[in-house]
């Protein structure tokens, strides 16, 4: 018994390596930013002061850590709802047999995805600017609006012009999985369905959906985690102003620890995004993955 | 059920694991909180005689951090200085502004910064408060340096807590840029206004079409709040009570102040629709493509305007005065850090930085010495407002919390600004909140 447990099985050696990097790099990071969470830890302080649950107490009493969730949670939802849609619906027209030159749409859509975050991002921001931007510049030629829009720093379209940079950026992504997807879908059930009886719509139904099902909840899950802890988009176009009205749970935390040097509300705060991330991925694993197990 | 034991246990000595290192930390913080200045008379000395002895035998590394703008001008310095010092090496690396602070601020807290540093005067407090600068008297005595040379702003945001600690090389404060042919198709007198009542007037006539009279800043925290403050310590107002225990923000001299700066924009119209989006560099583009007559900012900005655009006709002229003439001083400073393994070299390098004849050549703007600003470079007409103006300048009150006050100051001015609130609930919120800091 002793004899077989000290046998060292030679593929353990294997993993070990790249085990030892993510236990250094994401495990040993994940609990030490947990563990700070229970310290008073800003610049000042010359020792850290353990203050238990404090730092919760305090963090969930700021109007802008609610705020900043609030915000987080209607960025995520509209982001993964329009990037899903507009590349699902993409992947549609692009998987039609009329279409032509396919090659060559799909990487003019793709050049959004291929593009540097911040490269893109700034591009926007030239974009959406209130003076002398060409959204505006667009707006007052054609006559529909007569006045300059103040895309980036007015309160009320912040979030959205946010939100399209990021469904810009992203929609490729899904458009390129979900045409595969779509052409995994053996052609012959589809006629199959019709001789039995259904129309377009009610083909799509039964047999496409339950094809495509598993990529779309794969790419969606992967869609929500990434908006979630998006930083790029928000960082550079507007640092999650005016005055914290597109502060995001990412920009919170990087303004907690590195404009405000507050590494323990930082670090609670950062434990609320990971739980509420961990929370979101078990549901979503237990209530949509059961039929693939089965 | 076995891994399911298997990874609590990592899980529990991983968690172990984490709060004896965060210990060690404490424990390290707590050397360096305590032991760093006694020490240091003693090391003092040690380090003379180890300094000699290494000059005969090996040549000692200095690593520096500098700024990337000093790529051109630090490389020539370090050579006179390496042939100076024949026992001391330079390995310079430079670093681009975004990001700068919060490298900075990462690798002093962790103890892995570089033997000297060149930090903007508003880090300086709080890297001193940190414990992360090596306190300079010791030095400065032991070399007789002069230290009534230096311009008294500048020697104060040196200062903490009555002992120097980095030295200062670079001192600037802001003037005013004005358009003249901006001014002279608005049939305006050819010269700058010299109040802020007549700024506003100025503005008004200057603003027509897709031209505006003024750049006022209204994004990025450093660029707005030092604006911000010029306004209010013109018309008498304070930003700390003199023990620095109470926020004086909404004391009617402040809010006076407040309210000017968001009228520009709100009241008078005067100001660029893009407000919310214009930083420093932003106003000085507006500028430079004469898209607005006038604004706020230090001499760095007179090449690259004329370089963006060698046509324009512009004058330069001292802040406007309100109550009295006021500016806020800004300015670099060169320290050593509490991780430097050979202080008396990195001594003798920002000593060499901040003398009269290197601190010309290695600021960009003006030197910090007395002495050092009859240097050839100062004499052009375009840069004489700008150094006037050092005589009305004073740093902002040194205490640790600076940046978070700034960001409090930011936030609260943008409700303001954006409308959300009145000037007085905007300051009387911030007010509150920067007394909770100070407590």
């Amino acid at each position: 018994m002793l004899k077989g447990r000290l046998k060292i099985n030679i593929n353990v050696m294997y993993v070990i390596p790249a085990a030892l990097i993510i236990l250094f790099v994401m495990i040993y990071p994940l609990i030490y930013t947990f563990v700070l969470s229970f310290y008073k830890n800003d610049l000042f302080g010359s020792s850290m002061e353990f203050i238990k649950f404090e730092q919760y107490k305090k963090l969930f009493s700021d109007p802008v850590f609610i705020l900043s969730i609030k915000n987080t949670f209607l960025w995520t939802i509209g982001c993964v709802s329009f990037q899903f849609l507009l590349g699902f619906l993409a992947a549609g027209v692009l998987n039609q047999e009329f279409i032509k030159y396919k090659m060559l749409i799909r990487i003019l859509i793709m050049l959004p995805w291929v593009l540097p975050s911040v490269i893109g991002v700034n591009i926007w921001k030239w974009s959406y600017h209130s003076d002398f931007g060409i959204i505006n510049g667009f707006l007052k030629f054609t006559g529909i609006v007569n006045d300059d829009i103040q895309w980036l720093t007015s309160g009320s379209t912040a979030m959205t012009a946010a939100i399209i940079v990021n469904v810009w950026k992203m929609f490729p992504f899904v458009m390129l999985m979900m045409e595969a997807a779509l052409q995994s879908v053996p052609r012959n059930l589809k006629d199959a369905a019709k001789v039995d009886g259904c129309n377009d719509v009610s083909a799509f139904f039964k047999v496409t959906v339950p094809y495509i099902s598993a990529t779309s909840l794969t790419v969606l899950l992967l869609l929500t985690i990434w908006t979630f802890n998006a930083f790029t988009f928000i960082y550079v176009l507007t640092e999650g102003g005016p005055v914290h009205r597109t502060e995001i749970l990412p920009m919170f935390i990087y303004k907690s620890s590195f404009r405000n040097y507050d590494f323990g509300k930082a670090s609670a705060a950062g434990v609320v995004l990971f739980s509420i991330t961990t929370i979101f991925s078990i549901f979503y694993f237990k209530f949509f993955f059961k039929e693939e197990k089965v | 059920m076995k891994r399911m034991k298997m990874a609590s246990s990592v899980l529990t000595l991983m968690l172990v694991f984490c709060i004896i290192l965060s210990a060690c930390g404490q424990k390290e913080n707590k050397e360096n909180g305590v032991d760093d200045s006694p020490k240091q008379t003693q090391d003092d000395g040690n380090a003379e005689n180890t300094a000699e002895n290494n000059t005969k035998a090996e040549t000692v590394t200095i690593k520096s951090w500098d700024s990337s703008w000093k790529e051109k001008i630090t490389p020539d310095l370090v050579d006179e200085f390496e042939q100076e010092n024949s026992g001391i090496k330079l390995d310079v690396q430079y670093f681009p502004w975004n990001g700068m602070h919060d490298k900075y601020l990462v690798a002093l807290k962790s103890n892995s910064g570089p033997d000297v540093i060149n930090i903007a005067v508003d880090w300086t407090t709080p890297f001193a408060a940190m414990n992360k600068l090596v306190i300079l008297d010791d030095f400065i005595k032991a070399d007789n340096m002069d230290l009534s040379d230096f311009y008294a702003g500048p020697l104060e945001t040196a200062t903490y807590n009555g002992k120097i600690c980095a030295l200062p090389y670079r001192s600037e404060t802001m003037g005013l840029f004005y358009n003249k042919s901006i001014f002279e198709e608005a049939n305006l007198p050819d010269r700058a206004p010299e109040t802020w009542e007549e700024l506003i007037e100025f503005s008004q006539a200057a603003t027509k079409d897709d031209i505006y009279g003024f750049g006022l800043v209204g994004n990025e925290t450093n660029n707005l709040t030092a604006r911000l403050f010029i306004l209010v310590y013109s018309n008498n107002g304070k930003i700390l009570s003199d023990d620095r225990k109470k926020c004086l923000l909404n004391e009617p001299e402040a809010i006076e102040a407040v309210q000017l700066y968001v009228d520009l924009y709100r009241k008078y119209k005067v100001v660029p629709k893009s407000v919310l989006e214009n930083g420093g560099k932003a106003n000085r583009n507006l500028f430079a493509n004469e898209k607005v007559a006038m604004y706020l900012s230090g001499n760095y900005d007179i090449d690259p305007i004329y370089s963006d655009n060698p046509d324009i006709l512009m004058g330069t002229a001292m802040v406007p005065e309100w109550k009295t003439r006021r500016t806020i001083l800004a300015g670099w400073n060169v320290a050593i850090t509490n991780t430097s393994e050979d202080k008396q070299a990195s001594w003798k390098w920002i000593k060499f930085l901040a003398s009269t004849e290197i601190s010309p050549r290695y600021s960009a703007t003006f030197p910090s010495r007395k002495s050092a600003s009859k240097h050839e470079k100062y004499n052009d007409p375009e840069l004489k407002p700008f150094l006037d103006a050092l005589e009305y300048a004073y740093p902002l009150p040194q205490i640790g919390q600076m940046s978070q006050i700034k960001e409090i100051v930011y936030n609260h001015t943008l409700y303001a600004l954006i409308g959300e609130k009145t000037v007085q609930e905007a300051m009387d919120e911030a007010v509150q909140k920067i007394d909770e800091l100070l407590q």
